[in-house]
């Protein structure tokens, strides 16, 4: 497209009906910039940010990681060695072998197959918890934000309200309350269910005063101000004006959030409340490994490692998106 | 293109000479903004009028009310904080503001709003009247190709496919100059200068035919060399569109190449209102004097001054009773200070708000 433009930039030019500095402008240095700093594709904004995304060696390699664990996680029942719930007595707490590769736990469980069959956990309340809650957060800001006064008034004490709770202590409290009444109905599935409900019931408000801010300025830029003097609807401003124009950086909130989840889904599967034994997630594995951690490190060292990878692949996915949309927050 | 525009005119134009030749008619406009510190007296009865095909220059400085009453016009000031007290606004016939105040049956003051309805003022907006910014940087989303926002608008009011709309936005991309439009329409707003974006804004205003362009500020936060050029766009395209521009600025050059008729705007007042002429050589309130006298004009000598208006214009949290002028100008009288003068005609359609104009004086 460019190249096109480039060719027909002169002929154009002389065509051009007004005289003054506008035409040497458009001849002289349009043609300087695209050659010099733009690729030579059409560049919109979107396609940019994903040209510098790539990149990003460290961003690249955080989103292989991840998605190379959701396979795992997914397709855990072609991956497994053995049955991640299989009891093998004469095998207890045994070291990493050709057998059982990351060893086995104190009633001779493969920790492989355990670990790969616990990943599903922490992805599915991280991923998908988080996309609930963003587009919860997401909602109630811009809306907030856009229509202000009386509106923005209840939306922000109503979000300061669940902000003031402390969002693990009411995880806590409603994984305790509910988590025995929804077993008998999903199985191990349900505590995965609720996990996922109660981070994204309590996860957005933090999003939500962050898309608010932005949406706070960006609603002054004049492009919201000519959308609503052609006759745009409000509902269309929102969508198609406001959010837009913060995917980006609502996207990097998101990894931080998948982060904040997954580290606390552990820390209730510590605290006993998350998935109930004997099916595998990390935080369980990290939890039965402490108390085996005198005779056989392995067994926290597995699911450490893991629960590791995971938060840092998630913080640098964020930050790498950050560098794509905002390329001068950069160095 | 323009039929289901028309057919839309139509429909909406039940009392079509309500206001007799005028395209707009505003009159007594009040609009207030109630803040926490007090009230701010932005627009107070500003009356005027605009016919079709002409030019109105609205001329002030900063916090003149000039561009509350353009945003007021729209029916776009926020409300709260901002309020329309009273006036009206009728276009084409249409209220689009119409507030008045009648003492109720149980003394209390009622207030009685015919207004057109919102849905009306959003098919009015954009396509019967049009705006123009000051900054071209941010007056259009960074993330749609430039032919999509046209189009979109294009779209929204006339009515019509994609298709037609695409073509639409390349006829007006060229109407406003843009080499290469059909390729550029793909673009994005940062592959364009500032004056090309001003022209892009330009092409999105007329697109859709309307009656009134408004424009606030259009060529303030452009080069001198690109200010004349918009200019000339503004002038030929709005002629051959039959559009009525209201042009606000605080430069009385740009009003001086592109307007037939001038309202000075002070504080809120419309303080002096005529022909281009009457404005710039027959000034009569002391305020408009003031300020031609302030910039500099080609037929002055070398040894002439600039003479700049002292003091500055009054807190619009805290306006003192009568002429808001009273305080700068030289020929304050004591009613000045108690009583604001009404717009009293001084000359075949030139008035002033003055009880003692600036005498013709020999120059």
């Amino acid at each position: 497209m460019a190249q096109q433009r480039q060719g027909s930039l002169p002929s154009d030019t002389t065509l051009h009906r007004d005289t003054g500095f506008e035409r040497s402008a458009a001849a002289g240095t349009l043609p300087a910039v695209e050659t010099e700093q733009l690729p030579p594709q059409v560049s919109s904004p979107a396609g940019d940010a994903f040209r510098r995304f790539r990149k990003n060696g460290a961003a690249m390699l955080s989103l292989s990681v991840i998605l190379i664990l959701v396979f795992m996680a997914a397709f855990a029942h072609f991956m497994h060695t053995a049955n991640p719930l299989g009891i093998e007595y004469g095998n207890l707490d045994s070291n990493p072998s050709p057998q059982h590769w990351f060893g086995t736990d104190g009633l001779g469980r493969d920790q492989y197959s355990r670990l790969i069959y616990g990943l599903r956990v922490p992805l599915i309340v991280g991923i998908l918890g988080t996309a609930v809650t963003t587009i919860i957060g997401s909602l109630i800001g811009v809306m907030a934000a856009y229509a202000g006064g009386f509106v923005d008034t209840i939306l922000s004490r109503f979000t300061d309200l669940i902000f003031a709770f402390p969002a693990f202590l009411l995880a806590l409290l409603s994984v305790s309350l509910f988590g025995q009444a929804l077993d008998p109905y999903f199985g191990g599935a349900g505590r995965v269910i609720l996990l996922t409900v109660v981070f994204a019931a309590v996860g957005w408000p933090f999003l939500m005063r962050f898309v608010r801010s932005l949406a706070l300025s960006l609603k002054e830029q004049q492009f919201v101000e000519a959308a609503r003097t052609s006759g745009t609807s409000s509902w269309r401003i929102l969508v198609r004006h406001l959010l837009p124009n913060m995917y980006g950086l609502i996207l990097v909130q998101a990894g931080f959030i998948v982060v904040f989840f997954v580290y606390n889904e552990a820390v209730l599967s510590i605290l006993g409340l998350g998935v109930q034994p004997p099916n595998p997630d990390l935080g369980v594995l990290l939890f039965n490994g402490s108390e085996r951690l005198g005779f056989n490190p392995w067994e926290v060292i597995f699911p450490s490692i893991f629960i590791t990878i995971i938060i840092l692949a998630f913080t640098f996915l964020g930050d790498g998106v950050r560098d794509a949309v905002d390329p001068r927050g950069n160095k | 293109m323009s039929q289901a525009t028309e057919e839309h005119r139509a429909q909406h134009t039940p009392e079509a000479d309500r206001n007799g030749d005028h395209l707009l008619l505003v009159e007594n406009l009040r609009t207030y903004f109630y803040t926490r510190a007090g009230v701010v007296k932005a627009v107070q009865g500003v009356s005027f009028h605009l016919d079709k095909g002409e030019t109105l220059g609205i001329v002030g400085e900063s916090g003149s009310g000039k561009s509350v009453t353009a945003m007021s016009i729209m029916r776009l000031i926020p409300q709260p904080p901002g309020r329309y007290d009273g006036g009206c606004v009728l276009f084409r016939g249409v209220p689009l503001i119409d507030i008045r105040e009648q003492p109720g049956r149980d003394g209390r003051t009622q207030r009685i709003d015919r207004s057109a309805p919102e849905s009306h003022m959003r098919s009015i907006r954009g396509g019967d009247i049009s705006m123009i910014f000051q900054d071209p940087m941010t007056s259009l989303n960074p993330l749609l190709t430039v032919g999509k926002q046209i189009a979109e608008t294009v779209q929204e009011h006339m009515h019509c496919g994609r298709k037609e709309a695409y073509d639409r936005a390349f006829e007006m991309l060229d109407k406003v100059g843009i080499p290469s439009a059909r390729a550029r329409l793909k673009d994005y707003p940062h592959q364009f200068s500032g004056g090309m974006r001003q022209r892009v804004m330009i092409a999105i205003a007329l697109s859709t035919n309307p009656d009134l362009l408004i424009a606030d500020e259009p060529t303030t936060a452009l080069d001198v060399t690109i200010q004349a050029q918009i200019l000339d766009l503004m002038r030929g395209l709005s002629s051959e569109f039959g559009s009525s521009v209201i042009l606000i600025t605080h430069d009385l050059g740009v009003v001086a190449g592109l307007a037939d008729r001038v309202a000075v705007m002070y504080a809120g007042y419309i303080v002096e209102t005529g022909k281009l002429d009457d404005i710039f050589y027959r000034a009569q309130h002391p305020y408009t004097h003031m300020l031609l006298r302030s910039i500099p004009r080609l037929d002055m000598d070398r040894e002439d001054r600039l003479i700049p208006i002292p003091g500055s214009p009054p807190d619009m949290l805290r306006l003192p009773p009568g002429c808001p002028f009273a305080a700068r100008c030289p020929n304050v009288r004591e009613i000045c200070r108690q009583q604001m003068p009404p717009l009293d005609p001084i000359g075949a359609g030139h008035l002033a708000a003055c009880w003692n104009p600036v005498k013709e004086e020999a120059a």
